[in-house]
């Protein structure tokens, strides 16, 4: 496998984010996250999640122009 | 201004802090009891948190730094308690599962597994050719929606067998696995295996082995990564009362 430095990071942020975001345990006391003004923190999260999927599809886009194993 | 808790990982009670971690900006890490258990925390003023890349990091440092010390679950990015009691019966709430992932899953890690492929094209047998082209324009438009869905099959069956094949090399070293076949076009599968620290070295040769004997794949391993992927799931009715802020 012939992966760049930098593709080898954007994968690895990639797979960070896939984890830290959407895994890991989850105290039902999240709530707060929604009831207090800390909504916004909610609000990112989603944001990122969606600046995630839009990297993996413009990545897959670009995959012919990426070394290859 | 209004402080909380920022939640990091939940370890066993007796777990010690490493002395020289501290939390997000900065802030001291301290620990909350919750009978065996315990919750690594700092102060976080209550609208100081932002999603950002450097947060996410640093989170994952954390993360890193206490399960390095101390058998630890990771805890989701984001989780914010307004007070030290609230940590605690929260922590008290899910305190079985807890108590039995940490046991499962405390000194464990885990890999991520990305396998990308060049979709095949349209077989001529998937696109009937030879039945079409006198057709009218709905019998057309009927027909090439079979192709597809005989294509998506077709493609569902190479990435099972792709999968297949990684479950035989790589199962004998893994104590859990997770996949999803074809999450997108160019990504035949992904996986996340859960592996112990004495067979990283074995779980990275075969799987060297396996990328060496399938040239027209390109198969990314990332980790090792704390347990994310393995913490048992909140019940869905539970998400649901949460996103409510019931």
């Amino acid at each position: 496998m012939s992966i760049s430095g930098a593709e080898d990071r954007e994968v690895t942020l990639l797979e960070l984010l896939d984890r830290v975001i959407d895994h890991g345990v989850i105290l039902s006391g999240d709530i707060t996250i929604s009831v207090s003004d800390v909504d916004l923190i909610y609000v990112g999260l989603r944001v990122m999640l969606a600046s995630v999927e839009k990297t993996e599809k413009l990545q897959a886009a670009l995959e012919p122009r990426v070394g290859a194993s | 201004v209004t402080e909380s808790w920022y939640v990091y990982a939940v370890l066993g009670r007796g777990a010690r802090l490493p002395a020289c971690l501290t939390g997000l900006g900065d802030a001291a890490l301290s620990s909350v009891p919750c009978r065996e258990l315990a919750v690594a925390v700092s102060p976080i003023e209550a609208t100081g948190l932002r999603p950002t890349a450097e947060n996410v990091l640093r989170h994952e440092a954390i993360v890193e730094a206490l399960r390095l010390s101390a058998p630890a679950l990771p805890v989701r990015f984001g989780t914010v308690l307004p007070s030290l009691d609230v940590v605690a019966s929260a922590i008290d709430e899910r305190y079985e599962v807890l108590m039995a992932d940490l046991v499962r899953l405390g000194d464990t890690i885990e890999f991520g597994l990305t396998v990308l492929w060049e979709p095949s094209a349209f077989s001529h047998a998937e696109r009937g050719e030879g039945a079409t082209r006198a057709q009218g324009l709905g019998t057309r438009y009927l027909q090439s929606r079979v192709a597809a869905y005989r294509h998506e099959v077709r493609q569902r069956e190479e990435a099972e067998a792709i999968a297949r094949t990684l479950e035989t090399t790589l199962g004998c070293y893994t104590l859990e696995q997770h996949r999803i076949l074809l999450p997108t076009q160019r990504l035949a599968v992904r996986a996340a295996y859960l592996v112990r620290p004495s067979n990283v070295e074995l779980f990275r040769a075969a799987f060297e082995a396996v990328r060496h004997r399938q040239p027209n794949l390109r198969l990314l391993l990332s980790g090792p990564w704390p347990p994310y992927s393995f913490v048992s799931p909140v019940p869905i009715s539970d998400q649901v009362a949460t996103a409510n802020g019931a």
